[in-house]
């Protein structure tokens, strides 16, 4: 069986230094910034509420699309 | 002439396989024979009355990296037939670890697997550095097989010092982690482990969180030259997180040709589809050619505490996090303070479940008191104590912390994995690995010993869930093959001569009590064995019901297949 697993929703690994403008820059483009951000804040909301001093990793998963409905 | 023959034995092989009756002989700390019938002489004849033998269980999620420098038994999990440990998961091991990084991994290990300061500093000798010297330094002692997993943090840690918690590696830095895993794995490490989710005593990621995905990538590569198993936990208690690890697991696991296992799969109230979810994902992958191993533990989790240390129980309750994060005159004072107290109650019934469990404040048991007068209430549900005096609960707790200085011991019972109906399948379920145990952790929180009796009591026995053969399976043959234990985990002529002798009617853990032998006399809750009768490691009885443990010391080193070759 061909190895290619579509992912059941879009999501991407932070690169060193981003935050969620850099993101929201990187992944669309054709949006204002703002309006993205508030996106992916909605649908990542374990990184918006994860306490401080931790602070988003190159680990991470952010997700660049909604939950399935 | 064998060195011992154990005859009249219902004898389950590890294969899955239907048991027969017959005998088994060890000399030389190996099976020798096995069969239906067996002739020659040996210098010991047990009769096993016609009791279950199988291969000693493999226990293949504990943290007795600590404790096996001064336990080499790993007691109690030696007395439940378990006669395989695997230490060092979640990315925390006590090697490689540089003298001046020791302060700080101590702190992050008591953090994480909540042991006692005390106990933990008075029985740490710290006399080694490298992983080679680590596990020298109680080779000798053991009574126990110990695998351990080379560390990700402490990898992190050895190569790049501080800047480890602070940053991604550079691609030299990567190449230094990837020569130290090789030295890992030479001197006997059976794998790697890491984390996508704790954190350190500072509230802040562990080293390996700060890992770029190509990190990860370059260790896994090592991993896969010598066959050996990486270990992780995951987001366990987001479906979709969760899916996505399993994914990336996936990838790993075909680009380097290794078994990757994440621990645990937990079932949840709050995330009822979660494991059917995760389960699907894992299917998907494993017909992909991925080899994605799911842990799951068997019991339901208890949490018990004390007002004077942190517990995940209150993580996302704010105001009671906070005052319990104080020094205890502190949390004292803001309990018997009446603004403050009107908040946590208000908190305790209104606040967020913690990630994966569903926690009510007045169902909570009094587990044992400190002071005389208080002793009746042990035992006994804050619901009902407080009905009886026609006050609140949750200040009825806050009074009784307060009288007893912060000593009183609350119990929360069957917080999360307590649905039987939606466990037992996922339990019996062939892709799933028994583990996630976590022997040797939360010691001062809950007994993390007996998952081996309970499957037995609990899914063979009452839910008919497993038959005894795939019980014995799944504790034995199958987490052999998965972590690459190639000598043990079946029983066959040649191989260790790992073995425990059970009663198939009785066989279960027993209840949870506190006991006092930790070093610094520091508690710890522990849950005794029922229906063990013997379990001998390598040939050596190692423990028997009759006259608890031996004193002998059978126990080895496993180390990663190529290596073991």
């Amino acid at each position: 069986m061909s190895a290619t697993i579509e992912p059941l929703r879009p999501w991407v690994y932070p690169r060193e230094g981003d935050d969620w403008r850099s993101i929201a820059a990187r992944e669309f483009p054709d949006r204002p910034v703002d309006e993205a951000v508030a996106d992916l804040q909605s649908w990542n909301l374990y990184l918006v509420f994860r306490p401080a001093p931790a602070m988003m990793t190159r680990s991470d998963i952010v997700f660049t699309g909604p939950p399935a409905a | 002439m064998y060195d011992l023959i154990i005859k009249n034995a219902r004898i389950f092989d590890g294969t899955g396989e239907p048991p027969f009756h017959g005998a088994v002989a060890v000399s030389e700390g190996r099976i020798a024979a096995m069969g239906t019938r067996l002739d020659g002489d040996a210098r010991a004849v047990v009769d096993a009355g016609g009791r279950a033998l199988a291969p000693g269980f493999i226990d293949s999620h504990t943290h007795f990296d600590a404790q096996i420098t001064w336990d080499g038994l790993a007691t109690p999990s030696l007395e439940h037939g378990v006669t395989t440990v695997i230490n060092g998961n979640c990315s925390l091991t006590m090697a490689p670890v540089r003298a001046r990084h020791r302060e700080f991994v101590g702190a992050v290990f008591r953090q994480i697997e909540e042991m006692p300061a005390a106990a933990f500093d008075a029985g740490m000798r710290w006399n080694w550095e490298t992983f080679e010297e680590y596990l020298a330094s109680f080779r000798d002692q053991l009574g126990i097989n110990v695998a351990t997993l080379a560390g990700h943090s402490m990898l992190r840690l050895w190569v790049m010092g501080e800047a480890a918690r602070e940053r991604c590696a550079t691609d030299d830095e990567i190449a230094r982690m990837q020569q130290l895993l090789r030295e890992c794995l030479d001197a006997g490490a059976l794998g790697l482990s890491t984390s996508w989710v704790d954190i350190d005593h500072e509230h802040r990621p562990v080293p390996c969180r700060l890992a770029a995905p190509e990190e990860l990538d370059a260790l896994c590569a090592v991993l896969g030259e010598y066959g050996a198993v990486m270990q992780v936990v995951p987001e366990f208690w987001d479906p979709d997180l969760l899916c996505v690890r399993i994914d990336i697991l996936g990838e790993l696991s075909r680009r380097h040709g290794i078994t990757v296992s994440f621990s645990p799969l937990f079932d949840s109230n709050a995330t009822p589809d979660l494991v059917q979810r995760a389960l699907a994902r894992v299917r998907l992958q494993t017909l992909h050619g991925a080899r994605v191993v799911p842990q799951m533990q068997t019991r339901p989790i208890d949490v018990t505490f004390e007002f004077d240390m942190p517990t995940s129980v209150f993580s996302t309750r704010p105001t009671w996090w906070a005052t319990i994060l104080k020094p205890h005159a502190e949390t004292l004072r803001d309990f018997q303070d009446a603004g403050v107290r009107k908040q946590l109650v208000e908190e305790a019934y209104n606040g967020l479940h913690p990630i994966a469990m569903e926690v009510h404040f007045p169902d909570f048991i009094v587990n044992r008191c400190h002071l005389a007068h208080n002793k009746p209430l042990e035992g006994r549900c804050l619901r009902d104590i407080a009905a009886e005096r026609d006050c609140d609960p949750v200040e009825l707790m806050l009074d009784l912390a307060v009288e007893e200085d912060l000593k009183t011991c609350f119990t929360a019972l069957e917080v999360g994995h307590n649905n039987l109906e939606r466990i037992t399948g996922p339990i019996a379920d062939p892709l799933v690995q028994i583990g996630s145990g976590d022997g040797g952790a939360h010691v001062t929180r809950f007994a993390t010993y007996g998952d081996t009796g309970y499957l037995f009591s609990r899914f063979v026995r009452d839910a008919g869930a497993l038959t005894p053969e795939q019980a014995v399976y799944k504790l034995t043959g199958q987490v052999a093959a998965n972590w690459g234990l190639v000598d043990r985990g079946r029983l066959r002529p040649g191989l260790a001569a790992d073995l425990v002798l059970f009663d198939l009617d009785t066989i279960d853990r027993g209840p949870e009590i506190a006991v006092e032998d930790l070093p610094a006399e520091g508690y710890r809750y522990v849950r005794r064995a029922r229906g063990v009768e013997q379990v001998y490691v390598n040939g050596v009885l190692a423990y028997s019901a009759g006259d608890g443990y031996s004193g002998d010391r059978g126990g080895r080193i496993v180390s990663s297949p190529r290596v073991a070759a």
